[in-house]
């Protein structure tokens, strides 16, 4: 979903379904695990935290919509956040952390229903303490 | 070469006894999906006899058994959900959010029918005289139909077949001919299921079916969605063949706005109301009447965000605004636009040239907007069921109530205001049977009835709610003395 305007309520869910998505490819890279192989079990529990991640928004996406919450939503655009694929090293990991909880921090206050939102900053909150950890290889 | 439907009659898929079959459409690129049949009076009759067959042993079977089928059945559909969303968005034309929406509210009816067991307990009252018992119990009637609009293809034959069958009836459904692939896909969830044989049944048709339906001496009630025109002919036919009819009909649904709204709120609102499903709803704010300064400023808000809505393809995740139903529905449209600007309106906003890049040949029109309508005009009067917004304005909030009241139909009106005792009058005084508190779409849960007035509706249980199990029973009374 690159260049696609978030405008609303279904398309921030997708989109954030989207980059846990990606997320997940990225730590399943052979690459990266070679570059780091005592982190296997850490990249495993991100994945693990990150298909919870799509459960739940899955869940939200299905169950939140109805004509209230079909209002247009402004000012955030796919491009402005990305999940590298292609770089495999700690810093990278960072980034694409980084990434994901700027999103959530700047479109979860964007949708008007209570439960999204609460997910939302769920995620952000998740993907912060990631952030804080210091991951050594 | 398209797949030509067929019916789902007694547990199997058949073949209508017709060779006439109209196109379905991709509304938004007119590529053909399928080829919907014509069924003829004779496959009514086969439908209907399955069903009648089917009654006695379904009524025998245990209430919550019975619901027990709608549980898997709405199981199925969450799993399958974005699969019957995206099918909506292809064969209605509407956005993926909006038909995710809608596959939400059908889902809800599934789950209202799981209150069945408890809607349906009677009433009983001991010594009524001495030693006198009287009991009143809800019965199943026998086999119930309904005629559905393209404008919900999934929702709308949700809202009864669920409460029905759980009530212990049987059930023939007609969808929209223009639309019927979201039903074929919940026949085949259905099918599933595992229900009896003859329990819920198909016919794809158009008046034909209709027809058969209303005249068939076995069917006992009719629930019909659709415009006033056809929702009156459907009340009367119906009638005329002794059954229970219940009639959700057309719309011209009022906004108002008064200078102490929450502007900013008042047009995110009113922007989903107006062009939600491009317009094509019965629940959809058509026009909007401001009260003295609150004009100028809606008016500023709304056009600057109604003339940056993305309009297109409803599967790309970016459009907020779909396509029209048909070709014939978009020249309507255009029509009524065109006689607004005859009798003098002003076009503030005009869709009728738009173009959505790629789908050139689609159903589309842009959000437009009229100002300065007055209360005889088209626009104002009669259902145009697209994206069209007319703009009054009002002097104070009686004479904004008298426009409202001015209208034939009566399905839904709303206020926006911070004004507790305002809107307190307004639900008081204002003829439909819908009301939004600064709410644009004001759409009734499944618990509830979905209301409506005038010729807007015509029976006397509404769809939905408690009202349905009313429709779907009848009471039996039992007055008893043992020696």
């Amino acid at each position: 979903m690159t260049g696609v305007l978030l405008n609303q309520f279904g398309a921030v869910l997708t989109f954030a379904i989207e980059l846990e998505s990606k997320h997940i490819v990225y730590y399943q890279n052979d690459k990266l695990r070679l570059n780091f192989p005592k982190l296997i079990d850490e990249f495993e529990s991100r994945i693990k935290l990150a298909q919870r991640h799509i459960k739940n928004l899955e869940r939200s996406r299905r169950e939140n919509i109805t004509e209230i919450t079909l209002e247009p939503i402004e000012g955030l655009k796919s491009d402005n956040y990305h999940i590298d694929q292609e770089e495999f090293s700690l810093e990278e990991i960072q980034a694409n952390h980084r990434s994901l909880y700027q999103f959530y921090e700047e479109s979860g206050p964007k949708i008007n229903v209570l439960e999204t939102k609460r997910l939302f900053r769920k995620c952000c909150s998740d993907h912060k303490n990631i952030l804080e950890q210091r991951l050594e290889s | 070469m398209t797949e030509k439907l067929k019916n789902y009659i007694n547990g199997e898929w058949t073949t209508p006894s017709t060779s006439n079959y109209t196109k379905v459409y991709n509304p938004a690129t007119l590529e053909v999906l399928a080829e919907c049949p014509d069924s003829t009076k004779n496959d009514v009759d086969v439908a209907v006899k399955s069903a009648k067959n089917a009654f006695n042993e379904w009524r025998q079977t245990p209430i919550l058994s019975r619901t027990r089928y709608l549980y898997q059945f709405k199981d199925l559909c969450e799993e399958n959900f974005e699969e019957i969303s995206k099918i909506v968005v292809t064969e209605a034309g509407k956005t993926l959010d909006e038909a995710r929406g809608e596959v939400r509210r059908a889902i809800e009816s599934i789950e209202f029918s799981f209150s069945v067991p408890s809607l349906m307990t009677g009433q009983k009252v001991e010594d009524i005289s001495s030693g006198i018992d009287e009991t009143a119990e809800r019965q199943p009637l026998g086999v119930f139909a309904a005629i559905t609009p393209f404008n919900f293809p999934f929702m709308v034959p949700l809202w009864f077949l669920p409460t029905a069958i759980a009530c212990g009836n049987t059930y023939i459904m007609k969808p929209s001919p223009q639309d019927p692939l979201s039903m074929k896909f919940a026949f085949e969830l259905l099918d599933q299921v595992g229900l009896p044989e003859g329990v819920v049944n198909l016919v794809n048709g158009g008046v034909d079916s209709a027809n058969a339906l209303m005249e068939h001496p076995d069917v006992k009630g009719i629930s019909f969605v659709g415009s006033s025109k056809i929702g009156r002919i459907i009340y009367e036919t119906s009638a005329k063949y002794g059954k229970r009819v219940q009639v959700q009909g057309g719309a011209k649904n009022y906004l108002l706005v008064l200078p102490d709204a929450d502007m900013d709120s008042a047009v995110a609102n009113i922007l989903g109301s107006a062009y939600g499903c491009a317009g094509q709803r019965c629940l959809a704010g058509s026009v909007v009447v401001t009260v003295g300064a609150a004009h100028e400023a809606f008016k500023m808000k709304f056009l600057e965000k109604a003339k940056n809505l993305v309009v297109g393809n409803g599967l790309n995740p970016s459009s907020q605004m779909g396509a029209i139903i048909s070709t014939t529905s978009k020249e309507r449209i255009l029509g009524m636009i065109d006689q607004g600007v005859k009798e003098g309106a002003d076009l503030l906003l005009d869709g009728r040239a738009l173009k959505v890049e790629g789908h050139e040949t689609g159903n589309f029109i842009g959000p437009t907007v009229f100002d300065n309508v007055t209360k005889d005009m088209i626009i104002a009067r009669e259902e145009i069921f697209g994206p069209v917004l007319s703009v009054m304005n009002a002097p104070d909030f009686d004479a904004a109530i008298d426009l409202l009241n001015y209208s034939r139909y009566g399905n839904a009106a709303s206020i926006f205001t911070s004004n507790g005792g305002y809107a307190r009058e307004f639900k008081y005084r204002v003829n439909a049977g819908n009301i939004g508190i600064n709410i644009g779409v004001a759409a009734p849960t499944a618990s509830f009835p979905f209301g409506g007035q005038k010729e807007s509706f015509f029976g006397d249980t509404h769809g939905q709610g408690p009202d349905s199990v009313h429709f779907f029973t009848d009471h039996k009374v039992v007055i008893e003395r043992w020696p």
